[in-house]
């Protein structure tokens, strides 16, 4: 009895510290209760949806920039550099920036982020591949008919010369008209034939041909390279998982805000 | 010239002539901006830092040691000078219109401007300093803790001394060019033996890498595309001369650098990653040799080293010298 007489007395004595506790813990509980019911913010959701959106539609542009260029439909690489750069400020954002902060402890998200940084990183290996090569091969596209204009320049008739560099470059000419790739063991030979006619010749001629050759060679080694690298470059890598990911995260949130509004 | 002729007579009727006026959507560069939407106070605050002595270990160079921007952007010395007088293992890329390059340093192992400022900054032969010791310095200084207070609220950090010198290099664009008033329609802004040069450039494929706003600045190139330069120029070679490959480890990206841009290549002599071309006329035909593998007579090499001289452009308000 005593005790509890003692109790009763000393939570009269306290009753204001008691009646403050009691309402800190309630408005405590209210807090939290008030921020479990929010869902997720609606600008911060549009700014998150913004930035898959413009992965995607990034993605695409590059891949038609690149299909452009493969085909000498454009002539400058600035916009296939400023997309590849965009997509990576745009992980970056999802990586760092501020409207995508809750997302940082989501096991999931954050694994199908590393996942398309690494893939949008390949593809931007697989770009600067693709326009040093692309580079390459057009530069001895556009010079292969000088390089000939200039080695039969002044060269006299009865040497077969013209002949022979006329037909390896109908042959290079028309494999590309046709997308073939040229048959090595055919290329060698047409190279073959044009060096045994210029070996006898003046070293002008000789000197000629063995630029002729070379221009041909790089076109033969580039034009091999860089399907694939077209290929890798207009296939997608934002599969939709990181935005499957996100809009999971997101319905969880929205669930939660739901059920914890009925208290 | 005969398959050229061919082709020009056949392109002819379907091609039509450039319309005054207009930026010919043929041409494979673009003139640069007149200007740039940025934050002049960060721009003024760079610019003081840009030329700060004291950042250096031993308060004796700046950025603008190396980057002069009363020559060119440059320094003009086949490789620059650090603290102690160090030389170092490069030649000196122009600090102009920098800003339009996709990566920094002739690697390309700076993404942006912000993460190159470490660069020359710690560099021993360089220098030399720290950024502890450099925020020490700046934060010691009244003027400059006002200034940085009025545009960062986080005040003085090395992120922020990298935004505001990455910020003022942006602001170094050159437009106005000659070049780039003939691309905006003035036909009469190049001589008759200038547009020669530029068609011969255009033709011998040097746009094939130098394109773009920047001619250049946005893509990684081998040196020695048709015949292996390092074989033949260089009897001593450094680590420099791997290229990219010092960055990716990559064999295929051995001897790979950044394809320098040309905007105002007449006024940064030496030329080449490791200052081998004196003048224009021997980078020229450097890069003809080299990269196309053509010889270019003296006549071809003039022509289109005076359309190089056509890159020129204006920094506020004056023509670079």
């Amino acid at each position: 009895m005593n005790r509890f007489r003692r109790l009763r007395s000393h939570v009269a004595a306290h009753a204001d510290i008691y009646r403050m506790g009691a309402a800190a813990a309630a408005a405590a509980l209210l807090v939290a209760l008030f921020i479990l019911t929010q869902p997720v913010e609606l600008r911060r959701h549009n700014t998150l949806l913004g930035y898959f959106g413009q992965l995607k539609s990034d993605e695409a542009l590059l891949g038609e920039a690149v299909l452009q260029l493969n085909f000498s439909l454009s002539n400058n690489y600035d916009q296939v550099t400023a997309i590849i750069g965009r997509m990576g400020a745009t992980v970056r954002q999802l990586r760092q920036g501020d409207d995508a902060r809750d997302l940082r402890r989501e096991a999931e998200f954050q694994s199908q982020l590393q996942g398309l940084e690494d893939r949008i990183a390949g593809k931007g290996d697989a770009l600067e591949r693709f326009k040093s090569r692309n580079a390459v091969l057009k530069n001895s596209l556009i010079y292969l008919p000088h390089a000939r204009d200039q080695l039969v320049r002044g060269l006299g008739g009865g040497t077969g010369v013209r002949e022979r560099v006329d037909d390896l470059i109908e042959y290079v000419l028309l494999n590309r008209l046709n997308g073939a790739l040229l048959e090595r063991g055919d290329l060698d030979q047409a190279i073959e034939a044009l060096q045994d006619r210029t070996r006898q010749l003046p070293a002008a001629v000789r000197q000629g041909s063995e630029t002729l050759v070379r221009h041909i060679r790089q076109i033969d080694q580039f034009e091999r390279d860089l399907p694939d690298l077209v290929q890798q470059l207009t296939s997608h890598t934002e599969d939709g998982g990181l935005a499957e990911a996100y809009q999971r995260y997101y319905d969880r949130q929205q669930e939660r805000a739901v059920a914890y509004r009925f208290f | 010239m005969i398959y050229s002729d061919w082709q020009a007579s056949r392109r002819a009727p379907t091609i039509p002539a450039r319309a005054e006026g207009l930026v010919a959507a043929e041409d494979p560069i673009v003139p640069i901006p007149r200007s740039l939407a940025l934050d002049t106070r960060k721009v003024d605050l760079g610019r003081r830092l840009f030329g700060d002595r004291r950042l250096s270990a031993d308060g004796s160079v700046s950025c603008a040691t190396c980057h002069n921007l009363s020559t060119g952007g440059v320094d003009r010395r086949v490789c620059s000078r650090g603290i102690g007088g160090r030389e170092g293992g490069i030649n000196a890329p122009t600090v102009f219109n920098a800003g339009f390059n996709f990566r920094q340093f002739w690697d390309g192992r700076a993404e942006t401007l912000e993460a190159q400022v470490d660069g020359p900054l710690q560099n021993p032969a360089e220098m030399g300093g720290e950024w502890s010791q450099a925020i020490a310095t700046i934060s010691a200084d009244a003027d400059y803790r006002a200034a940085f207070a009025a545009v960062y609220p986080d005040g003085i950090t090395a992120d922020n001394v990298r935004n505001a010198i990455a910020t003022f290099e942006r602001s170094l664009v050159t437009p106005d060019s000659r070049f780039d008033r003939y691309l905006r329609g003035d036909a009469a802004a190049l001589s008759k033996n200038e547009l020669a040069g530029y068609r011969l450039f255009k033709q011998i494929g040097c746009t094939s890498c130098h394109q773009g706003m920047n001619i250049g600045g946005n893509m990684y190139q081998k040196l020695g595309i048709m015949e292996d330069y390092f074989v033949a120029e260089r009897a001593r070679r450094s680590e420099v001369d791997q290229g990219r490959f010092n960055i990716t480890k990559r064999d295929e990206d051995r001897h790979f650098f950044k394809v320098p841009s040309l905007r105002n290549v007449a006024v940064t002599p030496p030329y080449l990653h490791d200052g081998s071309a004196k003048t224009l006329e021997d980078a020229v035909s450097v890069m003809a040799r080299y990269q196309l593998g053509t010889e270019l007579d003296k006549a071809d090499i003039a022509s289109i080293a005076a359309f190089l001289r056509t890159l020129t452009g204006e920094y506020e308000g004056r023509r670079l010298e």
